[in-house]
């Protein structure tokens, strides 16, 4: 069964008398009880997706499709039953925690409000909760540190505080925004395990964004490849890595190669201008493949093996190549 | 392979130490030691690896070097010059050598200023260039960073946080500096940009009179392709140093080994052995016992480590390291 | 490679930007008519108005009527076509007066909250002190002293949005001193001076903004208070609080219209005022 089933979602951004468009038609389905993982090119709308989920989007944008969760339009929400699922159901860890928290209130306050809001318990005990939930993320003296502020805490106890936010939420959907870029392999692995257990402590579904395709080897059961706003493929981790479908993803996973040139390996070109609405695929030009259908016509998701989906006209010859 | 550099010193750190002092409730402060006698060279066209877990103190050392942070103790001496000394005069015309890639983009940019107005801000150090070549310029810098003049016109909110990251990185490059202290400067960017990113800034230190680099980064991957030599810092001290091979391939102290393996070997494995010497909380309080620091979490530590300050020995050419036992444990 | 700079396209300034808040309806209303009064003061010397100032001994206290909408006032003049000019007083007082106090204020507060030490104990205890005085007293003092004009009202009023300005602006900058931007610009070769003037200063301007309309709503109270117990602006000069002061008295014999509709008109612009400072507040908070 899908937790979240997303249809035509369209997103774009007005900035002055200009487009940008940063969700191009998305479709995706995400089961429930998976831990799926999102992965492209820096500006693909990765973020842009998740926030679209929550509608927690600047004035500038503009969104269309449709967004059901547990079988509820978000899209139509009004903002009270919205807060309501953005508490309770759905949970966000962002992609800079030091920039998401506000810096002028100590971390157990800021976890408490949310608690409060949430649950509707009274002050005290709230803060009990924050100091608990901050203690259960593995931050030492949680009491003291509960009352510090955002700027006294390391960028791993950042991610942390706001892991623990989304614990207190009790969320059935946990969205991760690259939890871990900056921090150190060893609190990387941390944070991630704490993700990990939150999630399976709360049998709830993982969305995780990532550049680390390790990461999701290790811990994503379901892929879902972007870029420049649309969704190149997805399916079982290990089928997408093992037996890509897309070009993109192919030249993505061929730049974790290990070469002993002294430069590194990189996928030329650059990502097609946000500003432009695209006529064919939005790779063309930049893919080795590339051919005049290509740049005429869209490529529609074809499954290549069973619940394998990949958007390129020549998905087939790609898996088989 | 990188060619070996041979430049001479283009930036000198000597023992530098800084205390920050935290006010707790009360009287009490809490006192904590980001860097405790750090010593560090870089040598033109060189890149410095430096790596450390989060706290350890990287980004307060590229504070003080680059003289945002007054040190407490030790000097930075840039091209023979003691820069913390310089009076205000002799230092502006130096600035723009000396410049840093924020860890975190967002917070890095001005909210209230376009990426253009950022970029023009830092290009009024550059005096040779008139106000219409400036603008160009920024256009120019966006491109090299895989941008383009696009981006020029957005505010800070308005992108994406792997766009931002490649802003900051042109916002660096634009006064053209003799040295940059890049923090953390491609966590943002997926394996694709991170390529373009690194090789342009390889790039640019290939050319004649390019920069040096001291590379802050978990990614030991891109390590590898960029440091000439590097340096392993924990609890503000440096533990270990030398050249890329020597840590890559022949580690010493156990330290540098632990981070190595967390690295290479999976996270399941990990979980499952718990000689996770790693994963101890960190705490940077001022400790007067006078031993090793990493006594409590080393798993080779002998009774003589609670005794003994440790000090840094040079056990190959080149190659630096704070432990005694660092010949004999394998 | 002049094509690419000419491929970077303008933008409209950070003010036009912010006149065409979305959404923001209520806002929208609020300073719509706001906007209208201010227009209707900017237009009251051709607007179809009796004199506000020319006495007329023998229409006294005459009642509302088609000739006086709003009646008279015990010297004969016009009170509609005083109420209205009056807005030209009261807000191009509390205007000037709020704009100063913001323009020595907040760059007050920011060098005292980035530079710290001696200079900030000097500038925040100066400007405790001048919080300090009674407000009203200070003022009739003031203005019996140094005489009673409108140069010296506006100064008395600056004087108290001085440090209410620059608490606010430190009190954001102390914050923003170690925000990572502000590093980077010392990096990008600001002067501190510089650093304080580009870079924290427009940042603490969030604030001040929301602030801005209260102000002025509390600027317009204390001009008409001063003119109410007869000092500030003097009678023959369209001013609301003196038309309610000089109304007041007639109140008990039932001749309410010479300071009820001053009154009323004072009321409104400070409502007004107070709601779009609420409003802004919240609005630009939600974008910071
Ligand atoms: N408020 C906004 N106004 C205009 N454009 C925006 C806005 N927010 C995002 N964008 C644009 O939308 C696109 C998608 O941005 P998004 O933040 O989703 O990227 P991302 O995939 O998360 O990238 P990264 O990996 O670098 O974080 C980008 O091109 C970005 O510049
Ligand atoms: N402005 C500051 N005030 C107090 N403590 C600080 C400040 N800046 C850094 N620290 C502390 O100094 C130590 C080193 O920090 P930092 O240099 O940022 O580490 P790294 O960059 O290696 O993650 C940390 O314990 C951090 O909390
Ligand atoms: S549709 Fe064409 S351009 Fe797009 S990925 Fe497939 S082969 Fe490449
Ligand atoms: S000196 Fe002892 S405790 Fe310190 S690193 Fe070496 S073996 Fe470990
Ligand atoms: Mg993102
Ligand atoms: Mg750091």
């Amino acid at each position: 069964m899908s937790l979240l089933q997303i249809e035509g979602l369209q997103l774009q951004f007005r900035v002055d008398r200009e487009t940008v468009y940063a969700l191009r038609g998305v479709d995706l389905s995400v089961g429930a009880g998976t831990r799926t993982a999102i992965v492209g090119e820096s500006g693909s709308g990765k973020t842009a997706l998740t926030l679209s989920l929550l509608r927690l989007l600047p004035p500038n944008a503009h969104l269309k499709g449709s967004v059901r969760f547990r079988e509820r339009e978000l899209l139509t929400l009004d903002e009270a039953e919205l807060r309501q699922v953005r508490g309770g159901q759905i949970a966000t860890i962002f992609q800079h925690a030091q920039a998401a928290l506000n810096p002028l209130l100590p971390v157990g306050r800021q976890i408490a409000d949310v608690c409060r809001q949430h649950s509707g318990v009274g002050r005290a005990e709230a803060w009990e909760r924050a100091v608990e939930v901050l203690a259960a993320t593995g931050i030492q003296q949680a009491a003291a540190r509960a009352r510090d502020y955002p700027h006294q805490y390391s960028g791993g106890m950042a991610q942390r505080a706001l892991i623990a936010m989304a614990l207190v939420c009790e969320p059935q959907l946990l969205i991760a925004d690259e939890p871990t870029s900056g921090l150190d392999v060893a609190v990387q692995q941390q944070v991630l395990a704490l993700v990990e257990q939150v999630v399976a402590r709360l049998d709830a579904t993982l969305l995780l964004i990532t550049h680390d395709l390790a990461v999701v080897a290790d811990s994503c059961d379901q892929i879902i490849v972007m870029y420049a706003g649309e969704v190149m493929e997805t399916g079982a981790t290990a089928q997408v890595l093992e037996r890509p479908a897309n070009p993109y993803t192919a030249a993505l996973l061929a730049c974790f190669e290990q070469t002993d040139e002294a430069r590194m390996p990189f996928i030329p070109g650059r990502t097609p201008d946000m500003r432009q609405p695209l006529t064919g695929c939005s790779f063309a030009g930049r893919c080795a493949m590339t051919r005049d259908i290509c740049h005429q016509e869209r490529p529609q998701p074809v499954e290549v093996a069973p619940g394998h989906f990949s958007a390129c006209h020549f998905a087939q010859e790609v898996v088989e190549a | 392979m990188k060619a070996e550099p041979a430049g001479e010193a283009l930036l000198r750190i000597e023992e530098a130490t800084k205390t920050f002092s935290l006010r707790q409730r009360g009287w009490r402060r809490r006192h904590i030691v980001a860097l405790d006698g750090v010593s560090m060279t870089l040598r033109r066209g060189e890149t410095v690896g430096l790596v450390g877990e989060s706290g350890s103190g990287k980004s307060t050392l590229g504070r003080c070097a680059l003289n945002l942070l007054r040190l407490d103790g030790g000097r930075i001496v840039y091209r023979g010059r003691e820069i913390q000394a310089l009076p205000e005069r002799e230092w502006r015309p130096l600035r723009r050598r000396l410049q840093m890639v924020f860890q975190n983009p967002v917070s890095s940019f001005n909210p209230m200023m376009t990426i253009e107005e950022a970029l023009l801000d830092a290009l009024r150090q550059v005096p040779e260039l008139d106000v219409s070549r400036r603008r160009q310029r920024v256009g120019e810098l966006l491109e090299q960073v895989q941008l383009g003049a696009r981006f020029a016109v957005l505010y800070p909110y308005e992108m994406s946080g792997g766009q931002l990251q490649r802003a900051a990185i042109a916002r660096a490059l634009a006064p053209e500096p003799d040295f940059i202290f890049l923090d953390e400067p491609t966590a943002n960017l997926d394996m694709s940009i991170r390529g373009q990113i690194i090789n342009l800034l390889l790039d640019l230190q290939r050319q004649e009179g390019g920069p040096g680099f001291v590379f802050v980064t978990h990614d030991l991957r891109v390590l590898r392709y960029v440091a000439d030599r590097i340096y392993v810092i924990t609890q503000g001290h440096i533990v270990e140093s030398g050249s890329r091979d020597q840590i890559f391939h022949a580690p010493r102290h156990p330290w540098t080994r632990a981070l190595l393996e967390a690295a290479s070997i999976g996270r399941r494995e990990r979980r499952r052995d718990d000689g996770s010497d790693l994963d101890a909380d960190i705490s940077l309080e001022s400790s007067a016992t006078g031993g090793c620091r990493l006594l409590a979490r080393c798993p080779h530590a002998r009774e003589r480590c609670a005794r003994e300050p440790q000090l840094l020995r040079e056990i190959e050419p080149g190659q630096y390291v704070r432990c005694w036992r660092a010949e004999e444990i394998d | 490679m002049a094509a690419v700079a000419q491929g970077i396209p303008e933008r409209p300034s950070l003010l036009q930007r912010m006149m065409r808040i979305n959404g923001a309806l209520r806002v929208r209303l609020n300073l719509g008519l706001l906007a209208l009064i201010i227009l209707l003061g900017l237009l009251a010397p051709v607007l179809p108005l009796h004199d506000p100032v020319r006495p007329n001994p023998l229409h006294r206290f005459k009642p509302p009527s088609t000739e006086h909408p709003f009646g008279t006032d015990g010297n004969g003049m016009d009170v509609l076509s005083r109420t209205i000019h009056a807005i030209r007083t009261d807000f191009a007082l509390a205007i000037s007066s709020v704009a100063l106090g913001i323009i020595v204020g907040a760059p007050l507060g920011a060098l005292s909250g980035y530079f710290g030490g001696r200079l900030d104990s000097v500038i925040t205890r100066v400007t405790e002190v001048f919080q300090g005085f009674p407000q009203i007293l200070f003022g009739m003092a003031v203005l019996a002293a140094a005489g009673n004009t409108m140069v010296n009202l506006v100064l008395i009023l600056a004087f108290y949005n001085v440090p209410v300005y620059s608490k606010m602006v430190r009190s954001v900058t102390l914050p923003l001193r170690e925000a990572d931007f502000v590093q980077a610009a010392r990096v990008a070769g600001n002067s501190p001076l510089s650093v304080v003037f580009r870079h924290v200063l427009p940042n603490t301007l969030v604030p001040v903004f929301s602030q801005l309309p209260l102000s002025c709503a509390y600027a317009a109270q204390m001009i008409a208070g001063l003119s109410f117990i007869g000092l500030g602006v003097a009678i023959p000069t369209p001013e609301w609080g003196s038309m309610i002061q000089l109304g007041a008295n007639q109140l008990v014999f039932g001749k309410w219209w010479a300071s009820i509709f001053p009154g009323l008109a004072l009321f409104i612009s400070v409502w007004l005022l107070n709601n779009v400072s609420d409003l802004f507040g919240s609005l630009v908070v939600r974008r910071g």
